[in-house]
């Protein structure tokens, strides 16, 4: 545990070292949240409201996405992929410490730092400009965040699993096109679900996709009644399970795989 | 090629004819080397079409729940993404891998051995950079381009059609000036990541009609850095609209533009390869 903390801790400082990557970063975020807004805003000039959504519902569902786009936790599957690519996993195998708590603790460490450094202010300026709404109750709070933890854990697991594709394909590289497409389509990322067409809302009820952070926002925004909200959690917990079990298996199979090839 | 005792004199001159067939060779080898990592190429192809195909419709489907974005249709916005990603395509087809590599071969060393070349260092660069995979973007940019254009009942003339290729083509080497100018920051070693990620959130604006922002913005993007000239004054000739904005003759300006900013590139970076001094590597 202590190691883990410790990893968490030097990751969190080296994301503070590089003042470059940060500043551009910021700036990124600030035009992104930029020409969002500026979108919203002028879809917004001609009608108020439009199906149940005002300019700062919008302007909410943005911003809480975008903070926690960061829970997204994309890091420990991208790290394991290169460490595959490399050759370097040989040597995580056989020393005494466990490659996925590592790899999750150094992930952990650098969201947070990107978190602190160039999400949180953009969007509370943001929030402190537009208003920002309240959950119902501190039971409502309590669960939003029940939900958020247990995107973080959905996520990790499938970015994990993706990260494994490198010990069966020669390159992976438009891996991340698929995802991005997938969280765009059927994650709410960009729009809304509740703006798509029946048969896309259909279909993202068999994905894990729309569990990582939109079901956690909707109902932040008072969308989903508390008791559909425990539904949602009990769904979120079998989407944990069918993935932790997968992972187990493909490790598993890929430890026989690279065994085959000799490490 | 076959050359004359004069000719072999100045190995620097490479005749118009030889840098022709010179390219030519150099994508038979990038074609053969896809030929050989086959599924991995149609994997990726099929991969940036659903990324990028997300992108038009979750926007279509946006636009279409409004009715409309400040006077653009859904079917005029996707047009207005179709452009930007033909031109981008166009332009990334040579000039992505020149500006992305840029960096590594000066850390490595290996832009001393490009110098040393008997050939056109921009020349070579170019050529050893073709990327093949931008494929999937035009094929996707251009299905798009035809579905808005279906979609709004607007057929182009001959003569319309004519002016439509020469603004992507104005575009193209707008997006071809902005890669080769981040990419002399590589030189100078600035992480030439830092230029790119700019550079691909200024691509975010002009997917949108530019009328949106506000008046500082459009001033940017229409005089200092002329990103709208890409898509949103050109498009306005095609779809009959006349949200001009500043002056109706900046839907004619793209390729003009694109021309002068396409050469100022050049020279800057023979500017910035004139003064690069090696890493001693």
């Amino acid at each position: 545990m202590i190691l883990f903390i410790a990893l968490l801790r030097l990751s969190f400082l080296k994301t503070f070292q590089y003042r470059g990557y940060v500043f551009i970063n910021l700036m990124s975020t600030c035009i992104q949240v930029f020409v969002q807004i500026s979108l919203w805003l002028a879809l917004f000039t001609a009608n108020s409201v439009v199906q149940e959504t005002t300019l700062n519902d919008m302007i909410n569902y943005l911003a809480l996405t975008g903070l926690l786009a960061l829970t997204k936790l994309e890091g420990p599957g991208q790290l394991l992929s290169q460490r595959i690519i490399n050759g370097s996993i040989a040597i995580d195998l056989i020393r005494p410490y466990k490659l996925k708590s590592c790899l999750l603790s150094q992930s952990i460490g650098e969201n947070l730092a990107r978190f602190l450094l160039f999400v949180f202010p953009v969007y509370t300026v943001v929030l402190a400009v537009f208003g920002l709404q309240l959950p119902a109750s501190p039971l409502h709070t309590l669960v939003f965040f029940h939900a958020v933890l247990n995107g973080v854990i959905i996520s990790f697991y499938y970015f994990y699993l993706v990260g494994m594709l490198p010990f069966w394909l020669q390159s992976t590289w438009y891996v991340r096109f698929v995802n991005y497409a997938a969280f765009t389509l059927f994650g709410g990322a960009f729009v809304p679900i509740w703006f798509y067409p029946e048969v896309l809302v259909k279909i993202s009820y068999f994905l894990p996709f729309r569990y990582v952070t939109y079901e956690a926002v909707t109902f932040y925004l008072g969308r989903t009644s508390l008791v559909a909200m425990m539904g949602v959690l009990a769904t979120q917990l079998v989407w944990i399970g069918i993935l932790a079990a997968l992972e187990a298996f493909v490790w598993k199979a890929a430890q026989k795989k690279i065994m085959i090839f000799g490490g | 090629m076959e050359s004359s005792p004069e000719k072999n004199h100045d190995l620097r001159r490479v005749s118009k004819m030889g840098y022709f067939r010179l390219y030519l060779q150099f994508i038979k080898i990038r074609l053969t080397s896809i030929l050989s990592y086959r599924g991995s190429f149609f994997a990726g192809v099929i991969a940036q079409m659903l990324s990028y195909g997300a992108g038009f419709f979750t926007t279509w489907l946006l636009v279409t729940a409004f009715n409309e974005l400040n006077g653009w249709t859904p079917y005029e916005v996707l047009l207005l993404y179709g452009m930007n990603l033909l031109s981008y395509a166009l332009a990334a087809f040579f000039f992505f891998n020149f500006a992305q590599d840029i960096e590594e071969l000066v850390i490595n060393g290996r832009l001393d051995g490009v110098l040393t070349k008997p050939v056109n260092p921009f020349f070579y660069l170019v050529c050893n950079g073709f990327n093949v995979a931008y494929f999937s973007h035009v094929t996707l940019a251009l299905f798009t381009i035809i579905v808005s254009f279906k979609g709004l009942g607007i057929g182009l003339g001959p003569g319309m059609l004519l002016m439509f290729a020469v603004s992507i083509l104005g575009a193209a080497l707008i997006h071809a000036a902005a890669m080769i100018m981040t990419s002399v920051t590589g030189f100078w070693m600035l992480r030439i990541s830092f230029a790119d990620l700019l550079y691909w959130n200024l691509r975010d604006f002009i997917n949108y009609p530019l009328s949106i922002y506000n008046k500082i913005v459009q001033i940017i993007l229409t005089f200092i850095l002329p990103y709208a000239l890409i898509s949103f004054y050109p498009s306005q000739l095609f779809l009959g609209k006349e949200d001009y904005l500043f002056h109706p003759a900046l839907t004619y300006a793209t390729f003009p533009v694109g021309l002068c900013l396409f050469l100022l590139a050049y020279r800057f970076w023979q500017y910035g390869i004139d003064r690069y001094q090696g890493t001693g590597s």
